[in-house]
């Protein structure tokens, strides 16, 4: 069977965005990492590192991990002077990112049950 | 005994399309349709940087919808219970199944139709294309250097081929093993949309590469480094839909393969099915004969000669 290439244009636009759409539809959709699929608002939460989102700031994970920001600060040799509503993600470096910051939050609870 | 004399070839020539007809063409028709994902991405990512990260859920990332962020996190999402690996979210998941399924369906046209890093390699070739039209002696330069280099040139496109395979193993694999996108600093496609962050990343090196050499090889990085084109050209291979050139109608004029933006050998082939091919479909928009080159349908994986 022939397929005319407008048509064929046509089939990868339906089906690229059909899948999207129906997906959306179904409310397996999320664009941010600020709400969950259902839309309800991401807090970190001290019982589950893995809550921690680079878009939270220093300020949001010290106080539900219970961790002064300047012991945060120090571990990762990040700038005393740092504003505690800095963004995670904004603090990516050779010495800290998320993941790092995920393993050290559990040692410390670890430490400092 | 009857001899059923085949149509002389001039008779299969199309017929050429005048007035607004002429404009309707499905090259015109991919065009507007890259465009139209190019102008929604660039305008996702000029709100992101304006707007900032102030203004709720209008401000998503333009991360958040590359496909290949979703294969990133596939493994983490599955072993981990429906958690990601960072800068993706269940929109890249979606948006890699609509991906994976389009390959499956009509090969790899998400790369051909709708990737805006493929658009932009192509208005770039473009341009180059029209530069040399009206600079001869740079044409001529261009010329004479792809002349020399001819044979080496071929042999690198050969080889650098099986570059994207290695990328996409090494980078599915890092964000399974580390938990981390491995690949994003060396993605192109990552520095461009964070382009406004003005960090030096080995991906805006890349990335720069990739431009320059859209000037002078069409599709650098979907030919040589693309993971994503690597996966869906390997799944386009179980695709029904296969591009057939008609041996009897034609004359070998070598305008198919010309118009490949992929630099496959259209021309000598009974069946394009190469894991390279992208389904943009020049080739048979711009074959001149009349059945041809055609887009048909079959078997998958049954022998289309």
């Amino acid at each position: 069977m022939k397929i005319n290439p407008f048509v064929y244009g046509g089939l990868v636009v339906i089906v690229f965005l059909g899948i999207i759409f129906g997906f959306q539809l179904s409310g397996v959709w999320s664009t941010s990492g600020k709400v969950t699929g259902a839309g309800q608002r991401v807090e970190p939460s001290a019982a589950d590192v893995n809550t921690i989102k680079g878009w939270m700031t220093l300020e949001q994970v010290s106080t539900s991990f219970d961790v002064p920001v300047a012991d945060i600060l120090s571990a990762f040799d990040l700038p005393a002077d740092t504003p505690p509503g800095t963004a995670l993600k904004d603090l990516e470096s050779d010495t800290f990112d998320i993941p790092a910051l995920r393993t050290w939050l559990q040692e410390h609870q670890q430490v400092n049950p | 005994m009857t001899v059923q004399s085949l149509p002389q070839k001039s008779s299969l020539v199309k017929p050429r399309a005048k007035g607004i007809k002429k404009l309707l063409t499905h090259h015109a028709f991919r065009r507007i349709v890259q465009l139209a994902f190019a102008a929604f991405i660039t305008y996702v990512t000029i709100v992101h940087v304006t707007a900032g990260e102030s203004a709720g859920n209008s401000t998503v990332s333009p991360e958040a919808y590359c496909p290949f962020g979703g294969l990133e996190t596939l493994y983490k999402y599955i072993t981990s219970g429906g958690s990601f690996v960072s800068h993706t979210h269940l929109s890249n998941l979606v948006i890699a199944i609509a991906v994976l399924v389009v390959a499956l369906l009509l090969r790899s046209a998400f790369c051909g139709w709708i990737c805006p890093l493929g658009f932009i390699q192509d208005l770039l070739h473009s341009f180059s294309a029209w530069l040399q039209k009206r600079f001869v002696p740079m044409r001529k330069l261009l010329r004479a250097v792809s002349k020399r280099g001819q044979k080496f040139g071929a042999f690198l496109d050969k080889y650098l081929r099986f570059v994207k395979y290695g990328v996409l193993v090494w980078a599915i694999t890092g964000a399974a093993l580390y938990g981390v996108m491995v690949f994003r600093d060396y993605d192109p496609w990552s520095a461009l949309i964070n382009i406004a962050e003005w960090t030096f990343t080995p991906g805006l090196v890349v990335l720069i590469l990739t431009l320059v050499g859209s000037l002078f090889v069409e599709r650098p990085w979907c030919r040589y480094a693309c993971p994503l084109g690597a996966i869906s050209g390997l799944l386009g291979k179980l695709s029904p839909v296969y591009i057939k050139r008609e041996a009897a109608a034609c004359t070998s004029c070598k305008i198919c393969t010309k118009a490949c933006p992929m630099g496959l050998q259209v021309h000598s082939a009974t069946t394009i099915t190469s894991v390279d091919c992208i389904s943009c479909l020049e080739c048979v928009g711009e074959c001149p004969r009349q059945g041809a080159m055609e887009v048909k349908v079959g078997l998958p994986l049954i022998s289309k000669g």
